[in-house]
């Protein structure tokens, strides 16, 4: 077991998305300051009194318990993407359990990476300490430090990460009790006799000399999550930052239950007016982060908001089983994976751009291509047939008759084939493309060019081009 | 004592020199065109697999696909997608999958202007692709400077389609061909390629509907009965 803890130690403030220099308050003490505030000398613990008088500019906000909550639930959805056992430790503390994805990842390194570099793009900081036992791991985020020897890191460690009520803390300062080695000396028996008998167990667990088991994070059976804007937006391109904290726990929870989605919806909440819908479409099923904010940003960016946004939900829709990915045997990787630019396409050239063409069975050459969203695994058997042309014209083009000979351009024709006569398609008349008699014709013009004509009750058509 | 001088063999073995008739050499992959008078004036031996070539056509229906075909049949599931940006006209699905074009690894995208070079661009750099057919007839060299920059780091066959009247602008492709159709065979000049300039065009007896005997054959007796109501 390797535990990771995850310490969101300025959650409180962040959360509030205010811009800086700011500071989330609770009884008219700092709980956290954001990082130009903290540069500033803002401590948590301060009184708001001073604090102000330390930075005048600072914008204080009463802390949301609630919405710090909600946010660590977020996180811990995002975590899925790194391990499937995650714990909270409220108020502000993940522990992911990531002895068995390491391999994965491709060692430690890679993985703490990843981790810091999605909490960065959500605007978070965090303190990671790495332990066998999760009691430890959380300790250890104080020195945010990750090593191997790990015990000696605990021993080195204040008292003050025990988190112990004053009373407590004065006490062990008072009998020069400042680091955790200098309690780990002391017999179990005195210490539990002095400062409460919670305080030993406590110390065993963190050392691994009792077990210590968390309550693994449930990820939720539907993913609905939203999220309350810190002012109102009016552009649309603005609300990427927001949205991308949502997308990426939407990955994660897909992850942690190896679901994928095809599509899934963002809705923006205004004032007075109905809410929007942005549904998000993705070619193939997916549970990559990098994909679904892609997407999400072409959207964004093409979208004119009809009112101020307030809150932004996002939902999956219909998400489906997907198996893992396994890691590449013997450094073989694929070739690239066509569906993400596909997605990107479509976002901003609508559905429809995109397409794959199937052949249908049917006589009329208008009827006999089919676009396909995606195209089908499986060619068809080739069919012999007469020649027939790569380009298809959507209108078949007049072509004018002169002595006979149908004409192209001013020049005349040149025929090469007998008729074809294809009669066809009485079954949806006036419906569809309808009842067809048409005598097609290979011909070529002096320039070298090979048409595909017909003449049917009204004259002679150019219908297509052997390219 | 002075050294001997250098024997011209061993001269023009060296890389960084470059005689006037030969065509560079490039290490990039290479796709046979399926002509042999063709691959033998095409630098490497054969259409580029990365870097754009620009085809300028007189107009639609005088083989500027069919010169292609045989390359594209080359490419296997492996290789990728073939993708096909801004067609001119609609795709008929039997008669490509007749000439041996995979349904299953092609894609249409639609899209015009500068929208059709910018989806060539997203979709040359995501790697995927096996070979992409684009007619972008109103893109800027700057577009196609972005196309040749994008397309020179793949291993993508990137044919850019467009109409003849830009043979006079400049281009950032490397290689550039203009076809014209004749009534014995596809006439292709090599308008630039990394080597010397080719003083003649080609003629290819490129795949046709019929054989290119049955043209030679017709259109001599139909001459004169064009004429006769002319004179009259």
């Amino acid at each position: 077991m390797q535990w990771l803890a995850i310490h969101f130690f300025r959650l409180p403030v962040e959360v509030l998305a205010l811009p800086a220099p700011a500071a989330a308050i609770a009884q008219q003490r700092i709980v956290a300051a954001d990082a130009a505030a903290a540069e500033a000398g803002i401590r948590p613990g301060q009184r708001l009194a001073d604090a102000l008088a330390l930075l005048p500019g600072l914008r204080p906000h009463e802390r949301q318990a609630e919405r710090e909550l909600a946010a660590l639930e977020s996180l811990a959805c995002w975590a899925g993407n790194f391990t499937p056992t995650v714990s909270l430790a409220p108020p502000d503390t993940l522990l992911l359990e990531i002895g068995g994805c390491l391999q994965l990842f491709g060692g430690l390194t890679p993985l703490l990476g990843k981790i810091r570099d999605g909490a960065e793009s959500q605007g978070l900081s965090l303190r990671l300490g790495l332990a066998p036992t999760p009691l430890a791991a959380r300790w250890l985020t104080h020195a945010d430090s990750i090593t191997e020897h790990w015990q000696a890191a605990l021993a080195t460690l204040p008292v003050e990460v025990l988190g112990l009520n004053d009373a407590a803390e004065r006490r062990l300062h008072a009998l020069g009790l400042r680091t955790l080695a200098q309690l780990f000396a002391l017999p179990g028996a005195t210490v539990g006799h002095r400062f409460g008998k919670a305080l030993p167990l406590q110390l065993a667990r963190a050392r691994g000399e009792l077990p210590d088991p968390q309550p693994p994070f449930a990820f939720p059976e539907r993913f609905v999550q939203r999220l309350e804007l810190p002012a109102k937006v009016e552009v649309a391109d603005h609300l990427l930052f927001a949205a991308r904290r949502l997308l990426m726990a939407l990955a994660g929870w897909l992850q942690a239950r190896m679901l994928g989605i095809t599509t899934c919806t963002l809705v923006l909440d205004h004032e007075d007016i109905p809410a929007t819908h942005l549904p998000l479409g993705f070619a193939s099923p997916t549970r990559d982060a990098e994909r679904l904010i892609r997407v999400a940003r072409e959207q964004l960016e093409r979208h004119r908001l009809a009112a101020p946004v307030t809150e932004l939900h996002l939902q999956a829709d219909a998400p489906q089983a997907m198996a893992g990915s396994s890691v590449a045997l013997f450094g073989q990787h694929d070739a690239g994976n066509i569906a993400p630019v596909i997605e990107r396409l479509r976002a901003r050239l609508g559905d429809a751009a995109v397409h794959g063409l199937a052949a249908h069975d049917d006589h009329r050459p208008e009827c006999a291509t089919r676009a396909v969203p995606w195209p089908e695994p499986k060619d068809a058997p080739d069919t012999a047939s007469p020649p027939r042309p790569l380009w298809l014209q959507a209108q078949p083009q007049s072509l004018h008759e002169v002595a006979g000979r149908p004409t192209y351009a001013g020049a005349a024709l040149n025929l090469l084939t007998r008729a074809e006569r294809l009669e066809s398609g009485w079954w949806d008349q006036d419906e569809a493309t309808g009842d067809l008699r048409r005598d097609y014709f290979v011909a070529t013009t002096a320039q070298g060019a090979w048409l595909w004509i017909y003449r049917d009750a009204q004259g002679w058509w150019l219908h297509g081009q052997f390219a | 004592m002075s050294a001997t001088p250098a024997a011209l063999d061993d001269l023009l073995q060296r890389a960084d020199l470059w005689r006037g008739g030969a065509c560079a050499h490039h290490a990039e992959a290479t796709l046979g065109s399926g002509f042999a008078a063709l691959d033998a004036v095409l630098p490497d031996g054969g259409w580029p697999c990365g870097g754009l070539t620009e085809v300028l056509s007189g107009g639609l229906g005088i083989g500027e696909l069919s010169l292609f075909l045989p390359a594209l049949r080359q490419l296997d599931a492996e290789a990728g997608w073939i993708v096909i940006v801004a067609p001119p006209a609609q795709l008929h699905a039997p008669a490509w999958q007749a000439l041996g074009l995979p349904l299953s690894r092609l894609l249409v995208v639609e899209a015009e202007g500068a929208d059709a070079a910018w989806a060539c661009e997203q979709l040359l750099g995501s790697g995927a692709l096996a070979a992409l057919l684009a007619w972008l007839p109103s893109a800027d060299t700057r577009a196609l400077r972005r196309l040749q920059l994008a397309s020179s780091n793949t291993r993508c066959l990137s044919l850019i389609f467009r109409p003849e009247r830009v043979a006079t602008q400049p281009s950032p492709a490397p290689l550039r061909l203009a076809l014209r159709g004749s009534n014995t065979g596809l006439q292709v000049d090599i308008l630039k390629r990394r080597g010397p300039p080719l003083a003649q065009a080609i003629s290819l007896a490129i795949e046709r509907p019929l054989p290119w005997s049955r043209l030679v054959r017709r259109v001599r007796p139909a001459a004169p009965v064009v004429r006769e109501p002319h004179v009259a």
